[in-house]
């Protein structure tokens, strides 16, 4: 099983990914008005603009709705694994007779 | 009999690990989003001038940006047209009803609202509707052509100027644009103005019949008895009998629905129609309340169909997902905040917070999903408000 400290890390790096995506994406469409686009609906609407708004739009959705809970989930195990119940210890194992 | 498993926990202890992660999963999920993404809705609700005043900062620099239909890019040059038109429109009722929140704005605003009427006039904001009607709109004001988005639009803005500044220099343009819309309506048989050759729709005639009657609230005129006449003949035939929306295209000669009742026509209708007729805005208010709006988790959304109706997102309701519309949604942030619904305003506004992307930068903000036209809404939506009564229907 992974340290604590290790999976601590992990979760960090996991917000920072996300976040980081997101506010990247975020300035880019926002610096060049990509994302105007997105209001209007139909065939009209060029579609490599309205795929970057909609990949914005799936992290922006995932950053602030999901990730909150996943992070206070990957805790609620985590804490659960250092102070919960621990597993039961494996046998010592059989010594082997020692062959004359 | 099988034996515990060394290394791995009872059953019951994963089950009680699964049921905390579960726990903590779900807790995250409906508290931390609709915490953060409505942080900001009681202060858009208050009228809280930092606030507003990011926003107007915002649109000024969309006014200064000399925008023309390319930059909107819609594929189609009359909608980018629209939209371009549209922006200064819906910038210029956020100027004015900002004036009208924080008086000691008035003056700049309405500076900034001539700037908005300027550019509605120019050339190339008007090019889309005299490509539409082979004649321009001002200059055909004897004539007989309805030119109704166009003109029914820009007179609610310039009768709004009006009400704010009775000596308004624009006064000769509205009250001529006043009697071309009057002297059309009269001569319709249903009661409708052409929003384009063989196109009628309701919503676009709210817009002319508002700016009739603010106009004449202003000039203390003579058209109280077609304003009448108008919204006896809307509440008849224009409003779903079933749900009590606003049906969303009728046709030119006989006034029968061609389309159903839409979110987006009614919630846009009725922000209209507050400016002259409080009780009918209201009750289609209710309506949207009643047959459109939901809520997921504290946040809201508003559907473009009634129950029983389906259709898919055009250039009015905007992209509609899972029957949710992105106008309906948005409009209805001005109904809320006119008729005091603080609760599903702070709901719309978690929404528009998480897909619309406010950005600061400098003292202005953006809404960074939105562009010029979506800034130019939300800016009239979220500061849309009850006339004052010393000035009220």
């Amino acid at each position: 099983m992974k340290s604590t400290r290790r999976r601590l890390l992990s979760v960090a790096g996991e917000i920072a990914l996300v976040l980081g995506a997101h506010f990247l994406l975020w300035a880019w469409l926002a610096d060049n008005d990509v994302a105007a686009r997105v209001l209007a609906a139909g065939a009209h609407v060029p579609k490599t603009e309205m795929a970057a708004v909609m990949v914005f739009v799936l992290v922006r959705f995932f950053a602030l709705v999901l990730l909150p809970g996943v992070v206070l989930a990957r805790l609620a195990g985590l804490a659960f694994d250092r102070w919960g119940p621990k597993p039961s210890p494996a046998p010592p194992a059989h010594d082997t007779p020692a062959t004359p | 009999m099988s034996k515990p498993d060394p290394g791995r926990r009872p059953w019951k202890t994963r089950a009680l690990r699964c049921a905390l992660v579960l726990a903590a999963l779900l807790t995250g999920v409906a508290t931390v989003p609709r915490w953060w993404c409505g942080r900001d809705a009681g202060r858009w609700y208050a009228g809280d001038a930092a606030t507003q005043e990011r926003l107007a900062r915002g649109i000024e620099h969309w006014l200064a940006a000399d925008l023309s239909r390319t930059n909107f890019a819609t594929g189609s040059s009359q909608f980018s047209g629209e939209w371009l038109f549209g922006t200064y429109l819906m910038a210029g009722l956020g100027f004015g009803q900002t004036a009208l929140e924080h008086p000691e704005w008035k003056a700049r605003h309405l500076s900034l609202m001539d700037r908005c009427i300027a550019r509605i006039l120019s050339d190339p904001v008007r090019t889309f509707d005299r490509e539409s009607w082979k004649d321009d709109p001002i200059e055909s004001l004897d004539g007989d052509s309805d030119h109704a988005a166009y003109l029914g639009y820009f007179n609610l803005l310039l009768s709004f100027h009006r009400l704010l500044q009775p000596d308004s220099k624009h006064a000769a343009l509205n009250d001529r644009i006043t009697a071309a819309l009057a002297r059309r309506l009269r001569a319709s048989p249903i009661l409708l103005l052409h929003t384009y050759p063989g196109e009628v729709y309701p919503v676009d005639n709210c817009a002319v019949i508002a700016s009739i009657g603010l106009h004449d609230r202003v000039t203390r005129g003579t058209n109280g008895l077609l304003v009448a006449a108008w919204m006896a003949r809307c509440r008849t035939n224009y409003l779903d009998a079933r749900t009590g929306l606003l049906i969303q295209a009728v046709d030119e000669k006989t006034g029968e629905a061609r389309d159903v009742a839409r979110g987006s026509g009614t919630t846009l209708g009725l922000y209209f129609l507050s400016f002259i007729e409080r009780p009918m805005a209201e009750a289609m208010f209710q309506a949207v309340k009643r047959d459109l709006a939901r809520s997921v988790a504290g946040f809201g959304l508003v559907r473009e169909y009634a129950a029983g109706e389906s259709g898919h997102g055009d250039i009015d309701s905007g992209p509609v997902l899972l029957g949710y519309g992105v106008s309906p949604t948005g409009f209805s942030l001005a109904g809320c905040r006119m008729f005091g619904d603080v609760n599903y305003f702070t709901k719309l506004y978690r929404i528009v917070h998480l897909f619309g992307a406010p950005r600061s930068r400098g003292d202005a903000m953006h809404f960074t999903t939105g562009g010029p036209i979506g800034d130019s809404i939300l800016f009239a939506m979220l500061t849309a408000r009850q006339l004052p009564s010393e000035l009220a229907p």
